[in-house]
């Protein structure tokens, strides 16, 4: 029955996952048919018991066999207007392409475009796991199936657990997309819901449940539950409008208008209104009886592959906004600023300009606003690295830092110029770099202290070099190429007094093993570091001699310091006078494709301490199993204020107990605590067509006071819990448990089935 | 220890027929693209017209994501977890693929301070740019030993 085939004879190759818990599967006996056959250009090759000619009318009788390329079409009469190539073919019909069964009493069809017009249709499409009935069925000249007063599922034939009843549906294969209109979800022969209008997905590639209802609830607003509409206004333009119940804080109206073009790029606009917060009254009686609300702005555009622009806007009414109103991911919750960006670059062959306004919203009422860039202009020289010339470098740059509160602001301008001469070999590599670099500014001082046009200048120097060593080995007999690889890099750079200099944009850089080859100490250009320094490192590889697969790569390295370090991001703290750095490591093994392990520490040697160790450790399993354990440990050396070590372990599993039942959990544990800051578990029972998981989550929200302590009593937890329903092919209720899974469990990525 | 200096007999050079390549991507005047181009270009690889080319390297464009990686005593990230990652495949000029589609990525870890946004939003930019040169690295790498082994 529409090419369903039970399980015990299916070819054992061919029965995977679904096609156990199916109990069966969908066989498409023109799976291997050449895609290159069009039909559009093919021959007509009719074949009957009689046939009669009447001018352009041909008449078939008994038995009819219609190939057209890869496309057939069975019947047992048919007429056929060789003048208009089109035909009518009646008499328990049948209409097949590869991956599409489409089969019914009588069909109207054109041999040029493939459109057909079937009544009393049932179909199949094989490789969606769909099928389904219509009254009528129309196929149009693009693809698309028409469902005219009919039903669909992705159940089983003989076993439909749940069914769509709708009075049109459209099934776009290319696209991946269907929509129902006028439908009615039947579970199990009853209905329970009726949609006016849904769209869901038809295989990967947007396979959420976007556009069903979300419910959840937890202890920030209790029973939650959201209704999208989805306006498909445009092939390039829609709409989405949730209109959110929250139960004990009101109405939420979240709106998003994407729009996309070749010329312009992609423009997301939204936004969400509140426009009464019961909860947050109570909470804050300070706000008074606001109103919360959130706009968003996303833009990504490259015109001529030359102008790249983006906008990343987003602005809410308040600091709490995210913490109370943001469910769906953990992440976003413990956001402490909001970015508002607008970029334009020019990526030209020579030049990359670009000019940025930026400035960053704090969600934390004990951290101020940052600095606004109100603009950034960049002129860079896009060097080339050709081997054996002279690489020039240019790089001008003009800032305006502008900020609310009462700070330091103004204009800065960086320069710097210079050249470098890589040199390459098949045995390793040098590159000299000279360069000069200027730094002005002219700034408005609240208490006037200091100077308002401070200037720095100061040269560099550096020499990079490496070899590259070889050899060949076997490791459980395989065969392997190992490398070794050293490399030193020294640098010198002019100290100049920068004590008067503000601190617009700079950081100091987290140590690591790249930290050993980068030319300053410092992010932003706020600071010319002074430096005259040896970094020494050492890399191996062992790399697959078959594929170039690397199995383990590893790294060992450390600065020596000839001179102390004068230039500080805070002018007041004295030289960094060590002889030489931390010691940095990093090993990453990848064994086999299931097992992956990332290591990377910093060891101070003077100390002996270790400052930062940070261990990941991931095995995936073809079944979906995956399994993670995490350490991340690190004594904050550039926070002066606060000495709190963080050390924090991770452990998270997905893991399918047999084919029906799976059970997921995470836990991120304070070590320094003794306590659990988040954890989840959850259930999953999946059937053939579908799915259903329970999800419980604990979580600290982020705490408003002064450096409390995980183990603090008075910290209150936040519980959650979720339900998912998935109908297999269509999405379903509750897509923020994915959303939870992905973000929770490393590697774990939801499929359809 | 049997370590040699890598020479020109190397399983590591790319061989002649390789050296002819077209790169395909959506966004050809990307930092990364431009990266992986000049990087390629050291270590002897033309870049012709498709026509011309006896390799098609396929670039996807470069993802790049930043999660937590532990949380503070305020429930603040400490420290952030940086991954790049880009699709590449290798098609000959048949378009016949010459090399399974692979997928490179990069992990990086940085500490974060809520206090400082725009200052730490600088070192990722850094640390971006590092992950780029490294991605491309990656890449050339592995198109050279998949070609050097065949």
């Amino acid at each position: 029955h529409l090419d369903w085939v039970p399980e015990k004879s299916v070819p054992e190759a061919l029965r995977d996952k679904r096609c156990r818990s199916c109990g069966g599967r969908y066989l498409d006996p023109l799976a291997e048919s050449d895609p290159a056959d069009d039909p559009e250009t093919a021959d007509i090759r009719a074949q009957a018991s009689e046939s009669e000619l009447q001018g352009d009318d041909v008449y078939l009788r008994g038995g009819v066999s219609v190939d057209q390329g890869y496309r057939q079409l069975r019947g047992e009469d048919a007429h056929f207007d060789r003048s208009v190539r089109q035909g009518t073919v009646s008499g328990g019909i049948t209409l097949r392409e590869p991956g599409v069964l489409l089969r019914g009493k009588e069909a109207q069809y054109s041999a040029d475009t493939g459109e057909a017009s079937i009544r009393d249709s049932e179909f199949v499409l094989h490789e969606q796991h769909l099928h389904g009935t219509a009254t009528r069925l129309r196929r149009d000249a693009d693809g698309l199936l028409f469902v005219e007063g009919g039903e669909l599922s992705f159940c089983a034939p003989d076993d439909e657990q749940w069914a769509i009843r709708a009075n049109s549906i459209e099934l776009d294969v290319a696209e991946g997309l269907g929509t129902a209109r006028g439908a009615k979800l039947d579970l199990g022969g009853i209905p329970v819901l009726y949609l006016p209008w849904v769209r869901f997905p038809l295989d990967d590639r947007r396979r959420t449940g976007l556009l069903w209802p979300d419910l959840s609830s937890d202890t920030s607003g209790g029973l939650d539950i959201a209704v999208p509409v989805y306006f498909n206004l445009a092939p390039n333009y829609d709409l989405l409008y949730v209109p959110r119940y929250i139960q004990e804080r009101g109405t939420n109206h979240e709106l998003e208008a994407r729009y996309t073009d070749r010329r312009i790029g992609f423009w997301s606009v939204g936004g969400a209104y509140m426009p009464e917060d019961d909860r947050f009254q109570r909470q804050r009686p300070e706000e008074g009886d606001r109103e919360r609300w959130l706009s968003v702005v996303k833009h990504n555009g490259l015109f001529d592959q030359r102008w790249r622009s983006r906008v990343d806007y987003s602005k809410a009414s308040d600091v709490d906004y995210f913490k109370d109103l943001d469910t769906s991911n953990l992440e976003n919750r413990r956001r402490t600023n909001l970015l508002q960006l607008g970029s334009l670059d020019y990526l030209g062959d020579d030049w990359l300009i670009g000019a940025d306004i930026q400035q960053y919203q704090s969600l934390a009422d004990d951290i101020n606003n940052d600095y606004q860039k109100l603009p950034q202009l960049t002129a860079r020289f896009r060097g080339d690295n050709t081997p054996f010339e002279f690489d020039p470098i240019v790089l001008a740059q003009y800032s305006y830092f502008d900020t609310d509160d009462d700070r330091v602001t103004g204009q800065r301008v960086y320069m710097e110029g210079g050249a470098t001469y890589p040199m390459l070999w098949q045995s390793g590599f040098l590159k000299p770099t000279a360069k000069y670099r200027y730094l002005e500014y002219e700034l408005t001082n609240p208490d006037n202290a200091g100077t308002d046009s401070p200037t720095a200048g100061s040269a560099l120097a550096s020499l990079d070099g490496g070899l590259y060593f070889e050899r060949h080995t076997a490791l459980a007999g395989r065969g392997l190429l190992q490398t070794l690889e050293p490399r030193i890099f020294y640098l010198f750079s002019e100290y100049e007094n920068q004590l008067d200099q503000p601190d617009f944009d700079s950081a100091e850089l987290t140590f690591s093993y790249n930290q050993l080859f980068r030319e300053t100490r410092f992010s932003g250009r706020d600071r010319l570091d002074d430096a005259n320094q040896l970094s020494v490192g050492l890399t191996t590889r062992y790399i697959s001699d078959e594929d170039g697969r690397e199995y383990l790569n590893a790294s060992l390295g450390q600065i020596y310091y000839l001179d102390d370090r004068r230039v500080r991001l805070d002018p007041r703290d004295g030289p960094l006078d060590q002889s030489s750095s931390e010691m940095a490591a990093e090993v990453n093994f990848y064994p086999n494709k299931r097992l992956s392990l990332r290591n990377s520490l910093v060891w101070d040697p003077d100390s002996g301490n270790m400052n930062a160790g940070n261990l990941q450790a991931r095995y995936q399993r073809g079944d979906g199993a995956v399994f993670n354990v995490g350490y991340s440990y690190r004594r904050p050396l550039t926070l002066v204020d606060r000495d709190i070590v963080t050390a924090q372990a991770h452990l998270s599993t997905y893991y399918p107990i047999n084919d029906r039942w799976r059970v997921f959990a995470a836990l991120n544990y304070s070590v320094e605590s003794n306590t659990s800051i988040e954890d989840m578990f959850g259930i999953e029972y999946d059937s053939c067509c579908w799915r259903i998981r329970l999800l419980h989550l604990r979580y600290f929200d982020t705490a408003g006071r002064q450096n409390p302590d995980f183990s603090d009593p008075d910290l209150e937890r936040e519980y959650s819990t979720q339900v998912q329903v998935v109908l297999k092919g269509m999405g379903g209720f509750g897509s923020r448990v994915t959303d939870l899974l992905e973000d929770m469990i490393r590697g774990f990525h939801d499929r359809d089935y | 220890c049997g370590f040699q200096l890598r020479g020109v007999a190397s399983a590591t050079a790319m061989p002649e027929s390789w050296r002819q390549m077209y790169l395909d991507t959506s966004d050809p005047n990307s930092e990364f693209s431009r990266d992986l181009k000049a990087r390629f270009s050291a270590n002897g690889i033309e870049w012709m017209e498709r026509d011309e080319a006896n390799y098609i390297l396929q670039l996807g464009p470069e993802r790049f994501s930043q999660r937590n990686l532990s949380l503070n005593s305020e429930a603040r990230a400490a420290e952030f977890e940086l991954t790049m990652q880009a699709r590449f495949t290798v098609r000959d000029a048949s378009g016949a693929m010459a090399m399974e589609p692979a997928e490179a990525v990069i992990v990086k870890q940085m500490e974060n301070d809520p206090r400082n946004v725009v200052g730490k939003a600088e070192e990722i930019r850094i640390i971006q740019g590092e992950m780029r040169a490294e991605l491309s690295q990656q890449i050339l790498r592995r198109i050279g030993f998949h070609a050097a082994a065949l």
